[in-house]
Formats: C-alpha cells, sequence, structure tokens
C-alpha cells in the first residue's frame, strides 16, 4: 500500500509545542494545546508520548499513525 | 477550512483566561465500549473498540483504534474555569447511584475482568504568572481506590521560546 503524502513536519516532540507550531498553524498557543490534549486523550497517548504535526494540522503518533487533525478540535 | 486568527497571536495570548477541564478514560485491547456507559451512566465524548474506525473530524484521515478507548472530556460539559470543579463531575461520575460508591465499584471489577486501565487528565491553562491548581487530595484517593493514574498537562501561555521543532 503506498504511503499517504504528508506536509512539512512543523513539530516532532513529546512537550507542548512552542509558539512557533502555533505561529505555523495559525492559531493561538492555548487552542492549540487544548486541541492536542484532547487528541492525544482519546488516542490513548499520554503527555509523555511523542507526537509529529504536520503543517496541515494532522497530527501521528511516534510510529505514524494518524490520531487526528489540530483544525477539527477548533 | 483553516480558521485564520487575529495577525498577532501574542497580543490575544497576553489577555487569554484560565481555560481547565479534565477528562476520564477506561482504555484495554478488551474494552467493551457499552460496558463503561452502562456502568457510569454516560454517554462518552468518544469510544470504540480494538481495530473500530472513529470519526476525528472532517480533516483528520481515516482514525482506526489501536486499543479500546472510553473517553469523556468535562469541556464543553461543565461551565468553569476551576480545574476543581471538573475533578468534581467525575468523582460524582463514580459515586452515584443507591450505594454510595457503586459505579466506581462495579468499574473497579471491569477493570479487573478485562486488564482495562483508567486515568484521568487535567488540563490547564492561564496566563503568566496564574497559579497553577492542584489536585484535590479527595480526588487523589478516590482514583488510588479505583485505581487510575492521574495526569496534569499545567502550562501557561506565555512561553518564551520561539525556535523551530
Amino acid at each position: 500500500m503506498p504511503m499517504r503524502r504528508r506536509g512539512q513536519v512543523i513539530w516532532d516532540r513529546a512537550a507542548n509545542p512552542t509558539r512557533y507550531v502555533s505561529d505555523a498553524l495559525r492559531v493561538e498557543r492555548r487552542e492549540l494545546r487544548i486541541a492536542l490534549h484532547e487528541i492525544k486523550a482519546r488516542s490513548n497517548l499520554g503527555g509523555a508520548d511523542r507526537i509529529i504535526i504536520y503543517a496541515d494540522g494532522n497530527v501521528t503518533d511516534a510510529d505514524g499513525e494518524d490520531i487526528g487533525n489540530i483544525y477539527d478540535e477548533l | 477550512m483553516a480558521r485564520t486568527l487575529a495577525t498577532s497571536t501574542t497580543s490575544s495570548d497576553r489577555n487569554a483566561k484560565v481555560t481547565a477541564f479534565a477528562s476520564f478514560r477506561v482504555v484495554g485491547d478488551a474494552l467493551t465500549p457499552d460496558q463503561v456507559t452502562r456502568v457510569l451512566k454516560v454517554v462518552p465524548s468518544l469510544a470504540y473498540s480494538k481495530g473500530d474506525h472513529y470519526y476525528g473530524g472532517p480533516r483528520s484521515p481515516k482514525l482506526v483504534g489501536r486499543t479500546g478507548v472510553w473517553y469523556l472530556s468535562t469541556k464543553g460539559i461543565v461551565a468553569s474555569d476551576k480545574l476543581g470543579d471538573h475533578l468534581e463531575f467525575i468523582a460524582r461520575l463514580l459515586q452515584n447511584g443507591s450505594t454510595a460508591g457503586a459505579p466506581l465499584k462495579a468499574l473497579r471489577q471491569l477493570l479487573r475482568r478485562h486488564d482495562l486501565r483508567a486515568d484521568v487528565s487535567c488540563f490547564w491553562s492561564g496566563p503568566a504568572g496564574a497559579r497553577r491548581p492542584s489536585i484535590p487530595r479527595s480526588i487523589q484517593a478516590l482514583m488510588k481506590e479505583l485505581p487510575a493514574n492521574i495526569e496534569t498537562d499545567f502550562d501557561d501561555d506565555a512561553e518564551p521560546g520561539r525556535h523551530a521543532a
């Protein structure tokens, strides 16, 4: 199965994203934190789990599995 | 379509109010979400079994549950910026019923029988310098009794660095 093309990676860590990431997505940092918290919580992930955020708002876990999109949470 | 906010996020963040909510989650490969719903007598924000496809929103790709999840967020349910009020809402769900603590006992049995795990996740965001909340001892004791881990995500809106990932 061909791998789906993804946008540019703008965050690849476990911690709360910096303002660089919220600016890139054009959302407030607090909104981004809320969205990520909800996405991780419903995906059986915790704060210590690494996630990857793409420029189109898609979020995957550390294994590259899709877990949501930031804009769906706003 | 992406929501476009004000040009300067810095000025809007500076005036941000406190946001707080909590979520209660039960997870495990053998989870049957309806069983948790029947015990707690509340409709979850989202629930799925292992291997189920679930909907994350119109912009989300197809999502597949890697394990079973029953998830309830107090965001949009509890109208308070005090984390304690959100945790109290979850505590009442566990202590509700004709016999005090009946749902908690039933849920504990469910966790043991099906090798499930429960946890509470607490979110707080406020302006720089604001006092961060603490987890009430009564809530800590209740979650220890279940048992459920408590995780906190407390941060203020100020963020000094401006570094690329």
